[in-house]
């Protein structure tokens, strides 16, 4: 991999914090059990008819999305990495709703690794934490093809003095 | 932008296929420096040079400023622009469904020893 992908200043990731009431257990099962998933998983204006999880680390995990306008389909899939029931699930994301224009162009998504953390605060309370990291390794990649590994590290140096090299982004905590 | 590529990245990525052109965004990365000064390490006129600096500034990859009728070339890092966009499609898209994870599990409670507030 070039070197962008190595130098801390030059990857970016994403990281949300929501507080739930609700135990780890129901939050982990609400992520993972197809029955559950279908229950709520979408954005707004979309239902899910079908998903599949297979925990082991290798399996798949995907859950399709209808659009309740128009019935435009996606399905969201990730490869399972790791997973610590119920405190901790690890993917990478294969496909990103293929099909659901309204909400991703598929074909500009690269592959990230997503974490889903739940930590138990007590009295029934769980701080869930979503990061999600990897964006730049297909620009490194892209760019390693072109022959432009050297200058990278320099080229994410001299980023990273200009731009702020992780965003944040901290959910109601409510 | 007029080099055939709507996608900003597309631009990106076609600009950097040449090497003289590599050459001058490596020379930028450390630091800006005038149009005369970047064109002195290559065996080309002129012209070329400022043919080259026209699709590295249409690309988005460069900006340039004039300074006491000099033209001052800086890099500007487009294509990690460019990905910190797909982050914030992905906050847009995890923040739905954090929501609706919430909604959710609100609607099903079924323990009521949730805590007042």
């Amino acid at each position: 991999m070039a070197s962008l992908a190595e130098h801390p200043s030059g990857d970016l990731s994403l990281r949300l914090e929501r507080v739930y009431t609700a135990t780890p257990e129901r939050i982990f099962a609400a992520l993972t059990d197809p029955d559950i998933l279908v229950k709520w998983w979408g954005p707004e204006g979309y239902v899910s008819d079908w998903a599949e999880v297979d925990l082991r680390p290798g399996g798949a995990w995907r859950v399709q999305m209808r659009s309740l306008e128009d019935g435009y389909e996606g399905v969201m899939e990730g490869t399972v990495l790791e997973t610590a029931p119920p405190h901790r699930l690890v993917f990478r994301t294969v496909k990103h709703c293929n099909g659901a224009p309204h909400i991703f162009d598929a074909a500009a998504m690269p592959p990230t690794e997503v974490t889903i953390e739940l930590q138990d605060l007590g009295n029934a309370e769980t701080r869930l934490v979503l990061t999600q990291t990897g964006f730049t390794e297909p620009l490194a990649a892209e760019l390693h093809e072109h022959g432009w590994s050297g200058a990278l590290g320099k080229l994410a140096r001299s980023v990273g003095t200009d731009r702020p090299a992780t965003i944040t982004q901290k959910g109601d905590a409510t | 932008m007029d080099l055939g590529h709507s996608d900003p990245l597309s631009a990106a990525f076609a600009a950097l296929a040449d090497p003289t052109r590599r050459a001058i965004l490596e020379r930028l990365a450390e630091g800006e420096a005038p149009v005369g000064e970047l064109a002195e390490p290559f065996a080309i006129t002129p012209q070329a040079v400022s043919r080259h600096l026209k699709v590295l500034e249409q690309s988005g990859l460069v900006t340039r400023r004039i300074d006491r009728q000099r033209r001052i070339i800086r890099l500007n890092p487009a294509a990690l622009k460019r990905a910190a966009d797909w982050v914030e499609r992905y906050r847009a898209f995890w923040e739905g469904q954090l929501d609706a994870l919430g909604s959710f599990l609100e609607q099903t409670e079924e323990t009521p020893r949730g805590k007042p507030r």
